[in-house]
């Protein structure tokens, strides 16, 4: 049975593969979600940031926001097609999806 | 919805704090968690041994506070904990060491209880990896 | 087996040097050994698990390739191994210490719908 997929992403794309490997095998109507330092995959003018960009519209992308925050991403900066999340947003996101899968 | 949550990264780790984060936000939620799995470096955090300065947070003990208010079922690898020297009385007994360093509301016990959360729950979630 | 046992995919991505490379491994056995259907891929550096003739003795570990090749004793049938991975670093398939099929990135995206519960270690 085909199930829907929510990518828990939390390395940043800059020191770890796992962030290719995921957009390699991501597939419609799944999810992106960045958490820890693998919301520096938002850092403006990157290959990571651009690669996400070109990912098919179906795919929704999301970040935990406290995490962006911290890590001193600017808000104005980000594609407008990611939302940003706080962890009750996170909790909703797992139920909306049939599964998790952390990179 | 019941949740079965595994953390894989010990205390120092930015993971230790999103997964607590994410399992008080699903309690928050009016979900449930049918069992907490802690694996590789996250078995540190059941360690009673460890002394954070007064300043930074102290995962170890919120963990276990979040553990015992909610009175969630929390495993620890067993063979992850023995290799890093977290041993339970029974354990420090065993193999004739001089401390046990966790116990309630800690359990030390094998993989195949990760297996069964992830047979049982609605969504299984790994933090840490 | 139960019918209404949730299959597992166990992604294993870590070199055989690697603790965790076992602890993939610990996990697909475990899931067997309950009866779980599991499935088995080795991806990005996990195809290095895969390559014979590790001396892995020489320096003091344990080989890996005795739990590889325990796997199908043990109901672990669905070894699977990245193309890409493979790719990466110069390997093709074929003469592994397991038989595993070759999938690309398309038939990895299948493999992650079709289970129920995919983790990677």
């Amino acid at each position: 049975m085909r199930s829907t997929l929510l990518h828990l992403l939390r390395h940043a794309p800059q020191d770890d593969t796992h962030f290719a490997t995921s957009l390699r095998v991501i597939g419609p109507e799944q999810g992106l979600l960045l958490i820890e330092d693998a919301v520096y995959a938002l850092l403006p003018r990157t290959s990571a940031v651009n690669a996400m960009q070109l990912l098919p519209a179906s795919i929704r992308l999301f970040a935990l926001e406290s995490d962006v925050l911290a890590r001193g991403l600017a808000i104005d900066d980000l594609p407008q097609r990611v939302s940003l999340i706080d962890y009750p947003d996170m909790v909703e996101l797992c139920t909306r999806y049939d599964k998790v899968l952390s990179w | 919805m019941k949740f079965a949550i595994a953390l894989l990264a010990g205390p120092q780790d930015p993971a230790a704090r999103s997964a607590l984060m994410f399992a008080e936000a699903v309690l928050a939620g009016g979900h449930q968690i049918s069992r907490l799995f802690f694996y590789r470096d996250a078995v540190h955090l059941a360690s009673t041994l460890g002394v954070q300065p007064q300043d930074e947070c102290d995962l170890a003990r919120r963990w276990k506070a979040f553990i015992n208010d909610n009175g969630l079922d929390a495993v620890v690898c067993i063979a992850a904990a023995l290799r890093r020297g977290i041993l339970d009385a029974a354990e420090a007994d065993r193999w004739e060491r001089p401390v046990a360093n966790t116990g309630e509301p800690w359990v030390l016990s094998g993989l195949g209880q990760w297996v069964d959360a992830l047979q049982t729950a609605d969504r299984a979630v790994t933090f840490g990896t | 087996m139960e019918p209404d046992l949730k299959s597992l995919l166990v992604i294993s991505r870590q070199p055989p040097t690697a603790i965790a490379a076992r602890e993939a491994l610990d996990l697909a056995l475990a899931a067997a050994a309950f009866g779980v259907p599991v499935s088995l891929l080795f991806m990005d550096a996990g195809v290095l698990q895969l390559l014979p003739g590790q001396e892995s003795t020489l320096i003091e570990q344990k080989p890996v390739a005795s739990n590889l090749q325990a796997l199908p004793m043990f109901g672990v049938e669905d070894l699977f191994v990245c193309q890409h991975s493979l790719a990466e670093r110069g390997l093709q398939p074929g003469r592994f210490i397991i038989n595993c099929k070759a999938v690309d990135s398309a038939e990895i995206a299948t493999l992650l719908e079709h289970h129920d519960q995919v983790v990677a270690l």
